[in-house]
């Protein structure tokens, strides 16, 4: 992809801000793209559409939001209302919201076209949203009119050194026009794993970047969307060092210490193996209170027992994790 | 980890992970991804896996591969010795280093886990000062 030939120092990329979504993208949407999200109704599209106008205002852009459907803005608003990322004080301002519906009854897509072009120009935008494309396909009737409502919006873009995101539900796949047409492809599925529903998300398509491929798991929050890279994706390539490792520390157990010839070297890992009840986690437990006898800060990442129960069990022990947990050198995830 | 300034960590249950992971290979290569950070950032890590033998000793890892992922191996398991319950610990691994080949009784006491000289018991307690009411293989070795 061509970069803008404006003479700004802009940097090529936009970032989204919305967590874990630039680190799967590789680094941010490039300036001048036209990016797709699909997702069915409910996917968050809209969420996602509103967060990214938000970060980029944010940020020190501005942004054109044109909704094409029936969905009053002031009801949109009132879901968005309560998410973090909402600031009343630069819609109307930083942030506008159009319809393109009246324009698209009116003129069609040469009309919708003229409204974009226009509120980019005097917002002085470098963001726009679309959301919902579907009335957009259904308008154009036919491929060329789409192929040339795309080209004539990437166009524009591209002069302003802007990003366009355009929302929409799922295409019929990658022979579909709009893939062609577009830069890059976000695609917010759901899946159903027995009686529960993962929502992942998946970079289908981005010319000019490299990004972390497969299926990454999201999740609405209160702070709108927040997407969680996977892990091994993110960390894909080994290290060819494999990492020095430390001088050993103790288990806390000092017949370990000795069968293992010396403890276990920091930064190593062990894998205590056992069946049920045969003091797995107690292992661990001492492994933790010797850590905080060294003064080195210690995490329990578990899935079963809570805080209590466990400090309760290193009590029975007789170690002194409480202590180390009242003092902050010890922490617990469950 | 980072907000905590964590060295060591504890992940409890790697077999509840799995499931969370729902695919084996899915599990040993996020743990070998989350194993590299971890040494890269000098934290030393201890996972437990439950193993499905409830006595015995099962001859192999549930989950293919993930053995590989560790430079140390401790296996626990249970035996039945006379009516009463024991456990045993062995290192099945320790990479580059010279490690001890010979499974202990470890019991679970008040004191701590105490590990036994020997895989019967014997001079059980060795780590710390004898108590009343341990049971009978603590007085076994003395």
């Amino acid at each position: 992809m061509s970069e803008s030939p404006a003479t700004s120092p802009a940097p090529p990329r936009v970032l989204t801000g919305i967590p874990g979504l630039d680190i799967v993208l590789g680094g941010g949407l490039l300036r001048g793209g036209l990016y797709l999200v699909e997702g069915q109704p409910g996917a968050g599209k809209t969420i996602l559409g509103n967060q990214l106008a938000f970060a980029h205002i944010a940020a020190g852009g501005r942004a054109v939001y044109v909704t094409l459907l029936t969905e009053a803005h002031s009801r949109m608003i009132g879901h968005l209302r309560p998410l973090a990322f909402y600031d009343e004080a630069v819609v109307g301002d930083g942030l506008v919201y159009l319809s393109g519906m009246g324009p698209l009854d009116e003129g069609g897509l040469p009309a919708l076209l003229t409204l974009l072009h226009t509120s980019l120009r005097e917002r002085r935008a470098t963001l726009l949203v679309v959301d919902g494309l579907a009335i957009v396909t259904e308008n154009a009737e036919a491929e060329i009119p789409l192929r040339r409502f795309m080209v004539t919006l990437q166009s524009y873009i591209e002069s302003i050194g802007g990003v366009a995101l355009l929302l929409g539900r799922p295409l019929a796949g990658c022979d579909d026009l709009t893939y062609t047409m577009v830069d890059g492809v976000l695609a917010l599925q759901r899946e159903a794993v027995d009686v529960e529903v993962l929502r992942t998300a998946e970079v289908v398509k981005l010319r000019g970047s490299a990004h972390l491929r497969g299926r990454h798991a999201y999740a609405i929050t209160d702070v709108g969307i927040v997407l969680y890279p996977r892990t091994e994706a993110r960390y894909a390539t080994p290290d060819p060092a494999g990492g020095p490792l430390a001088p050993a520390g103790s288990l806390g157990l000092p017949r370990l210490d000795a069968m293992l010839g010396g403890g276990l070297p920091g930064g190593a890992a062990m894998l205590v193996a056992g069946g049920s009840g045969t003091g797995k986690t107690s292992f661990g437990l001492h492994f933790l209170d010797a850590g905080a006898r060294a003064g080195e800060a210690g995490l329990y990442f578990g899935f079963g027992e809570p805080p209590a129960a466990l400090l309760a069990a290193a009590d029975g022990l007789g170690l002194t994790l409480r202590a180390a947990f009242d003092r902050g050198a010890l922490a617990f995830v469950w | 980890m980072e907000r905590q300034g964590a060295r060591r960590l504890v992940l409890d249950g790697l077999d509840l992970l799995a499931l969370l992971a729902r695919r084996d290979a899915r599990l040993v290569n996020f743990w070998a991804a989350l194993q590299q950070e971890l040494r890269r950032r000098g934290v030393t890590t201890v996972a437990t896996l439950l193993l499905p033998a409830l006595f015995g000793a099962p001859s192999t890892i549930p989950i293919a591969g993930l053995d590989g992922q560790f430079d140390t191996l401790l296996f626990l398991h249970t035996v039945e010795r006379h009516g009463r319950l024991a456990r045993l610990v062995s290192i099945l691994k320790a990479r580059g280093r010279a490690a001890d080949r010979i499974s202990r009784e470890f019991r679970l006491t008040d004191h701590g886990i105490q590990i036994a000289e020997t895989a019967d018991g014997a001079e059980a307690a060795a780590e710390a000062p004898a108590r009343e009411g341990d049971d009978g293989a603590d007085a076994a070795g003395r």
